[in-house]
This record gives structure tokens, sequence and C-alpha cells, in this order.
């Protein structure tokens, strides 16, 4: 009898994890699949969380909507389903902006629950909720501060200790002297005060005196002339933007290209600095910064009059007033387009590695010297580029008359350092 | 008395000290302003410069916010430029799906210029293989991920839809009308149609009378 019933319990022990392990597999193979299908169907405008994006977030989506039948037609037609009167489908289309759920009807009942099953799952496992929250608090305020002491500091220090080290020496020494006077019966030497021991030092040491002037007068020159020929030149200059905006992050770590912001480019003579608008092409989306949190994205917010809650526009928008960096002088004619689409030069040949950049810097002197010596030096692409097609052809019959026909094309060569190319 | 005594050695350290913070000046430099410059009137035009604040102009709007990038007036059409006919509404965006239809002929040319832009403008969401795993949506950043041009949904589209999108944005993508010329969003259509759906071939031609051509965005002529 007892055998029987520990042979009956372990039975059922066993058939019961069975079964429990079969309605674990099952779940999880729903909610794999289901994860498939919410990336390839749903995600363009539903989290899992309850952040907004086109559509609500879709966390604890079965306790709001009537049932899972509804669900079913909700995704098969949503509008099917707004037009037959059915009072929550059209409480949510008027709550998300009268903004059209995409039908899908090809997702059958059993893959949308699937993916109502994935969104729970998925739901349980990310609590964090990210973008669409007002409540947020920014993670930090951007500005790494770097750990050490700077190196000036150090060497004023050394520099400090080093000048009382001499003053402690001198006093010893004459100390030291006096009492050697004293004892062989001799005067002690007068006491001068600074200004007059360091005369003395002075007359006593005067070619190095003369030396030190010299060196020092040399160095003083070269200075004023270096801070001189720096005049109008602005290599470096790093101004502070209103908004912590990094390269780095946009351009190096999500490899977006220039011209997507800087559309002028190509087809202008400035680059352009891009309206916010093509912020908003993204940051409607992503409403938290890496490093800064929702502390710099909401300045572009502010700048549209943007409310990333109702995802609305309101009517008080203010430009944004970036610092210009790169600035030619007037009397300069300098032209993008030409450079970029024309001569396919790349952005970093002249603006450095922006990509790496998380404030801008300008990385080139944009001295005259500068653009001659590139102009000089530059080769023109002459090959498969129409621009120069009958240009070529005309300088190549030239360059054979002359007896050079393989002479090396630079933009020099095409009057690229005429003065009036660029002064007129 | 003391003064006296000590007057050419007081004149001597002034005249060090002076030197000193003079020299040490032309040396302070404060990267995050401007140098200083020669001829600030040779340097800033006296005409509007793109990117220029002005404070000192009669223009009313110009003196009050300094900006002289101007709205152009309303209804105003840049040459070569044809106005979009439909709204940015649910019904402009189904209307644009059955009347609008791709201009251009499609030829290689043409679908790999329509490359070029897409790996400038939309590459980085919707993937080099164009099934909506762009790098920042693989990173994970951006939270919405587009749908695969392969999939049901968009092989259905329309082009008149894709380009309603482009100019006024759908759910989570904005706008490209301004980064974007209208011949150019064609081109990216074309090669996405082409190349990643394979519904539409090199050759085609979907309307039977080309429009007549926009011109491409002139680049600027010179100031004189």
């Amino acid at each position: 009898m007892t055998l029987n019933f520990t042979l009956f319990r372990k039975i059922f022990q066993s058939t019961l994890f069975l079964l429990l392990l079969n309605i674990f597999f099952i779940t999880a193979l729903y909610a794999a699949d289901g994860e498939k299908l919410f990336k390839a169907n749903c995600k363009a405008c539903h989290t899992t969380t309850s952040a907004k994006l086109t559509g609500p977030g879709l966390k604890d989506v079965e306790k709001r909507i009537p049932s899972r039948e509804w669900a079913h037609k909700w995704v098969h037609g949503s509008q099917d389903l707004v037009k037959s009167g059915d009072a929550y489908a059209n409480k949510i289309f008027q709550e998300n902006n009268n903004s059209i759920m995409s039908a899908f009807p090809a997702l059958s009942d059993a893959d949308v629950d699937a993916i109502l099953d994935y969104v729970k799952v998925a739901a349980a496992a990310a609590p964090i909720p990210t973008a669409g929250s007002a409540n947020q608090t920014s993670v930090s305020d951007g500005t790494t501060t770097e750990s050490g002491i700077d190196t000036e500091y150090v060497l004023m220090g050394l520099l400090v200790v080093l000048i009382i080290l001499v003053l402690v020496l001198g006093g010893l020494k004459k100390t030291l002297q006096d009492a050697v006077n004293k004892k062989h019966g001799l005067p002690t030497e007068p006491d001068l005060g600074p200004v007059d021991s360091i005369k003395v030092w002075f007359s006593r040491n005067k070619r190095l005196t003369a030396l030190g002037v010299i060196v020092v007068l040399l160095w003083g020159m070269k200075g004023c002339w270096d801070s001189l020929s720096q005049i109008g030149v602005n290599q470096n200059y790093e101004p502070e933007q209103p908004i912590a905006f990094s390269h780095k992050i946009h351009a190096g770590d999500n490899g977006i290209a220039c011209v997507y912001c800087h559309f002028g480019a190509e087809k202008s003579k400035t680059a352009g600095i891009p309206p916010a608008n093509v912020c908003m092409n993204c940051h409607k989306a992503i409403t938290s910064g890496t490093k800064t949190g929702t502390k710099e994205i909401s300045k572009i917010y502010a700048s549209l009059d943007y409310d990333p809650n109702t995802q609305k526009y309101g009517p008080n928008k203010k430009p944004l007033e970036w610092v210009r960096v790169h600035n030619l002088p007037d009397f300069a004619y300098f032209n993008h387009s030409q450079h970029v689409t024309v001569a396919n030069l790349e952005c970093q040949r002249c603006h450095g590695p922006v990509e790496t950049m998380d404030t801008l810097k300008q990385f080139s002197p944009l001295t005259m010297g500068w653009c001659i010596d590139c102009h000089r030096t530059t080769e023109v692409k002459m090959a498969d580029n129409p621009y120069y097609e009958d240009f070529h052809k005309n300088l190549m019959k030239k360059f054979e008359a002359e007896g050079e026909p393989n002479k090396k094309i630079t933009v020099e060569t095409m009057g690229g350092t005429e003065c009036n190319k660029c002064h007129y | 008395m003391l003064f006296k005594k000590y007057k050419t050695t007081a004149i001597g350290l002034t005249a060090c000290i002076c030197f000193l913070l003079v020299y040490s000046s032309c040396f302070y430099d404060d990267k995050s302003k401007p140098n200083l410059e020669y001829m600030p009137d040779m340097y800033r035009s006296p005409s509007y410069e793109t990117y220029s604040s002005y404070q000192n102009y009669s223009n009313d709007s110009v003196k009050q916010t300094g900006i002289t990038a101007r709205t152009p007036v309303e209804g105003t059409v840049p040459r070569g430029f044809l106005p979009y006919p439909y709204s940015n509404t649910n019904d402009g965006y189904e209307m644009a799906g059955q009347n609008l239809k791709n201009p251009i002929i499609i030829t290689q040319e043409v679908v790999d210029q329509g490359k070029l832009m897409y790996t400038k403008f939309c590459v980085h969401c919707h993937g080099d293989k164009g099934d909506g795993n762009g790098m920042i949506v693989a990173n994970g950043k951006f939270p919405a991920q587009p749908p695969s041009y392969m999939g049901d949904v968009l092989m259905a589209l329309p082009v008149g839809k894709m380009f309603h999108t482009l100019e006024f944005g759908k759910g989570m993508m904005g706008s490209h009308a301004s980064q974007i010329s209208q011949q150019d969003r064609w081109k990216i259509i074309s090669y996405i149609t082409t190349v990643f759906q394979g519904r539409t071939k090199i050759g085609e031609q979907q309307m039977a009378v080309e429009m007549p051509k926009a011109e491409e965005p002139k680049t600027e002529t010179k100031k004189k």
C-alpha cells in the first residue's frame, strides 16, 4: 500500500513536471514567434513599455482593451472598427491624433494572440519606461569632469617650492657666513635688503645678466610676432553651443551621413546649419539622450514649442541660435558645392575628424596660405567627372602642343590661385 | 628719500611686470571666443550674409529678432518647383496613393543616383538591405523599427503614398521635404521599388507623359 502510494506520487509528480515543462515551452515558443511578428509589424509604432511612439505603448494592453476578439478585429482593420461606432476604438483613435493604424489582414488570430503574449513577457522583462515619460531625471549634465590635476598647476607649485627653497638656502648661507666671520673676528657683511642684493648679484655677473636680457628679449619678440600672426586666425575655436550637441554620437557612433543634416553642402554655397525639424526626424522618437537625458533634447522641443507627451506643435517657435564656428571673412568667396560635388572632396579634408569631436572645433586655420597650399598640390579628378569633360579635352590639347602631355593638373593649373577666383 | 633710493629699481620692476602682463595677454587664449580681427569692417559684410545676425537695420522684424533668414511670402513657389497638391491628412494620403505616380523613367542611372541618396538619407533607419534594421535601430537608440520594404505592407504600398510619406512624414518618420528635392525623392523611390522590392524594372515608366522636368536646384551663382 505504501509502495503503491509512493509510486503513484512519483508518477503524479513527473506528469506534473512534464505538463509544466510543456506549458513553459509552448509559452516560450509563442513568445518567440510573437517577438518576430512584433518586430516585423508593430515595432514601427509601438513599444512593449508604456512609452508612446506613434501609437500607445503596449504595456498592460490587455487590461485596457475589451477582449482579445476586439484586438483581432482591430488589427485586421482598425478603421472598420472605428467606423462601426465601437466606443473604445473611437476613443483611442482620437487619443492618438487620428493617426490611422495600418490594417494587417495577413495576421491570423493566433498571430495576434502570439504578439499579445510576447508583449506581456517583454513588458515584464523591461520595466524601465524610456521615451515619452515626463518625469524623467537627467543622467548627468553632460560635462565630463576629468580627474587629476592640470600640469600647469603642478609646475606653478614646483616653482613656488623652488623659490622658497632658494630664499631659505640664501638665508642659511648668510647666517653661516656671519657665523664664520664672527669666529674669525671679521666684520659681518652689511644687510643689503632684497633689491640691493639682486643689484649686487647683477653687477658681479655682468655677462650672465647680458645673456639673460638678450634671451628674454628674443623670447618676447618671438612671442609678439607669433601672437600678431594669429590675429584673425581661429584654428581650434571651440565655442559653447546652445545645445550640447555631440558630433561624435551622431556622426561617429550612429554613423549618420554629414549631408543628412548639412544638406546644403552639395547644392549651395553654405553647408547649412540644420533646422530643428531635421532634429525631430529622430528626436520625435528619441526623447532621452545617452549622456544628458532629457536636458538637452528638451531644448529642441522648447525651440519648436513641441509637447512630447501630446506630440503636438505649438505656435511659439523660437529659433536656436547656434554659434557659427567656421567663418570666412567677407572678402573671400567660398562655395561648398564646388568643393563637395564637383571636386568630390570629403568633408573631413577641411573640417577634420568631426565624427570624433564631442564639441565641434575648427580644425583647419582657414588662412589664405592654407587654401593656396591645397590648390597647388591637389590633383583635379578629371576622369569620370562630367563637369570637366570639355575643359579637360581642351587642356590636354594645349599640353600636348606645349610638349607636356602628362602634365599633372592641379587646381592651380586651372587658374585656382588667380586672385579674382576668390577676391572680387 | 627712500623712494629716490629705489627709483630706478622700482621703474625697472614695474616695466618688467607690465611687459610680462602684456606678453602673457598675447598668449592668453580662450578657445571659446573668436580671435581678434585686423579690420572688422572688411571681415563683416554690410549686406545680409547667410546665418549672420544683424541688429542695426531699419527693417523692424530683422531689428527685433536679428534673423536675416527670412520666410518667403506665403504662396511663393521656387522656379522649377511643383507645389505638392495633396494635404497632410489621412484623405490626402489615400488620394496620393491613388493618383500620384512616379514621373521619372527608371533607368540604371536613376537607380544608381537613388542608391546614393538612399545611403545618405534613409539607410540609418531603413538599413542597407531595406529590412528596417539600420544602424540606429540595430544599436537600440531609435525605439521604432521601420517595417521592412519586403514585408507585406510595404510591398503593397503605392508609390504615391511613399512620396507622401517623404513629404509629410508618417508615424515616427519625419518629413524629409526640406532635405531632399522632389526629383531626388522619386529617384530614391525608384531605387527601393526596383532593387529591394523588384516590383518595378529598369526602363519602366509609370506615367504616360513625363511631368515637366523639375529643375535641379542650381548651384548658387556667384555674388556679382
